[in-house]
């Protein structure tokens, strides 16, 4: 049976002294959390420990939760924090390479997709993963989670036109990689992208139309 | 995630021109979280729920990617610590201040604060956040090495000296003020919050402030 407590309740009743109320608020949200760090971090053990360590920080303040913000942002950003904490961490101890192994990529693909789209998810993946951290932790911020540019460059202590910026230099990368999602010989863009929905555009057929 | 000053910000239409490509990014499925992960938050949270309701002064339960589901080993990060809230309106000299200082998480959250931003950064941090521990990015052992945040017994010894006029020390965060490594603090007794920035060696015999300033955060 849905519990049906508001997130807010929730976490009001953890406070109160309930603390089965944070691990009912924790398996809401956890896919989306688990996603968040994942994808920031880029690395499949660093994102478990910065989740574990979110969790325990979420665990401690959520007396300190003012309301101000849903509490899923609030989640969010606590594991964003945790999740850029441990690539600071793991910068100070050695350089940074972004896991080029493909077991590394395939932790970040939906294994459970048996269509092509996992190949067109592995390729954004791959591309993603290949950026520069600088680059792609801004897009991953900014293109995926939704954050908005002035809330990034705060979270990572630099202006917005930096961020501006890097996501811009990122994105052109990845368009190169990626020119083959557009779905569109002459290179214009086609609305919706499809690929995720089921209506297949074949790639040579610029009317678009499907098969 | 250092970068050079001056970079120049993107055209307004490169968020158009790379439409199609964020729709992209956007609509990625969340990647399945692993079973072994999931348990081993599953028990981290027990523990550290478990620990907060019983002892709110206990030390974190930390369990490691590789233990095995349901072992407890000691907490291996400081920067992760419990602290009792001590009651707003206790004396500013009293010995509730002084063990919230002692206890609070030094953090860096690479804030560059100048004069003109301090007071807006620092109601942003507490305004969604409330503390230190919630705003992330605790400092390293290396960030805190020969400042007054190295130690709980510094930072008493450095609040002692500010004689802060309001209540809680909530946020401490070890970054640059005006382009000088510095030490921010605030002191938060409701909306009221006394910023103070200090040099790095701020002690008893000399706070060594350089900002000290009154503002307001969104109350309780």
């Amino acid at each position: 049976m849905t519990d049906p407590r508001s997130d807010s309740e929730l976490l009001s009743n953890y406070v109160a002294g309930d603390t089965a109320a944070f691990e009912e608020l924790y398996d809401r949200h956890r896919g989306r959390l688990w996603a968040v760090a994942l994808r920031t971090t880029g690395d499949p053990e660093e994102a478990a420990d910065a989740l574990q360590e979110a969790m325990v920080s979420v665990l401690r303040n959520a007396h300190a939760f003012r309301g101000d913000a849903a509490v899923t942002s609030w989640l969010h950003r606590i594991v964003v924090n945790a999740s850029l904490d441990r690539l600071r961490r793991k910068r100070s101890r050695a350089a940074v390479s972004l896991p080029d192994h493909p077991d590394s990529h395939a932790a970040l693909v939906d294994q459970r997709d048996r269509t092509g789209e996992k190949d067109t998810q592995l390729a954004l993946v791959a591309a993603l993963a290949a950026l520069p951290e600088e680059q792609r932790v801004p897009i991953v911020l900014v293109d995926m989670e939704g954050y908005p540019v002035a809330e990034v460059a705060q979270m990572l202590g630099v202006p917005s036109g930096t961020i501006k910026s890097r996501c811009s230099r990122g994105r052109a990368k990845l368009a190169t990689q990626l020119q083959w999602l557009r779905g569109d010989s002459a290179g214009n863009q086609t609305g919706t992208p499809t690929r995720h929905t089921g209506n297949q555009w074949p790639l040579d057929d610029p009317a678009g139309e499907e098969a | 995630m250092s970068d050079t000053n001056g970079e120049t910000p993107t055209s307004p239409t490169n968020d158009e021109e790379f439409r199609w490509l964020r729709q992209e990014l956007a609509q990625l499925p969340d990647p399945p979280m692993p079973l072994e992960v999931d348990a081993q938050v599953r028990a981290v949270i027990r523990t550290a729920g478990a620990s907060a309701a019983t002892s709110p002064k206990a030390g974190v339960r930390w369990l490691p990617l590789a233990a095995a589901a349901g072992a407890v080993v000691a907490a291996s990060l400081a920067a992760i610590a419990v602290f009792s809230k001590p009651e707003r309106g206790d004396s500013i000299n009293g010995d509730a201040v002084m063990a919230r200082a002692a206890m609070i998480q030094p953090i860096s959250t690479e804030t560059k604060y100048t004069r003109a931003n301090i007071e807006e950064r620092v109601q942003a941090h507490l305004t969604t956040f409330g503390t230190s521990e919630a705003v992330g990015n605790p400092a390293s052992d290396e960030a805190k090495r020969g400042t007054f945040a190295s130690d709980a017994d510094s930072v008493v010894a450095c609040v002692r000296a500010l004689q802060p006029t309001a209540g809680d020390l909530n946020l401490l965060d070890l970054a640059d003020y005006q382009g000088e490594p510095s030490g921010v603090l605030v002191f938060q007794a409701g909306a009221e919050a006394l910023v103070v920035v200090v040099a790095p060696n701020c002690g008893q015999a000399d706070p060594r402030v350089r900002l000290r300033l009154q503002t307001r955060v969104a109350a309780d």
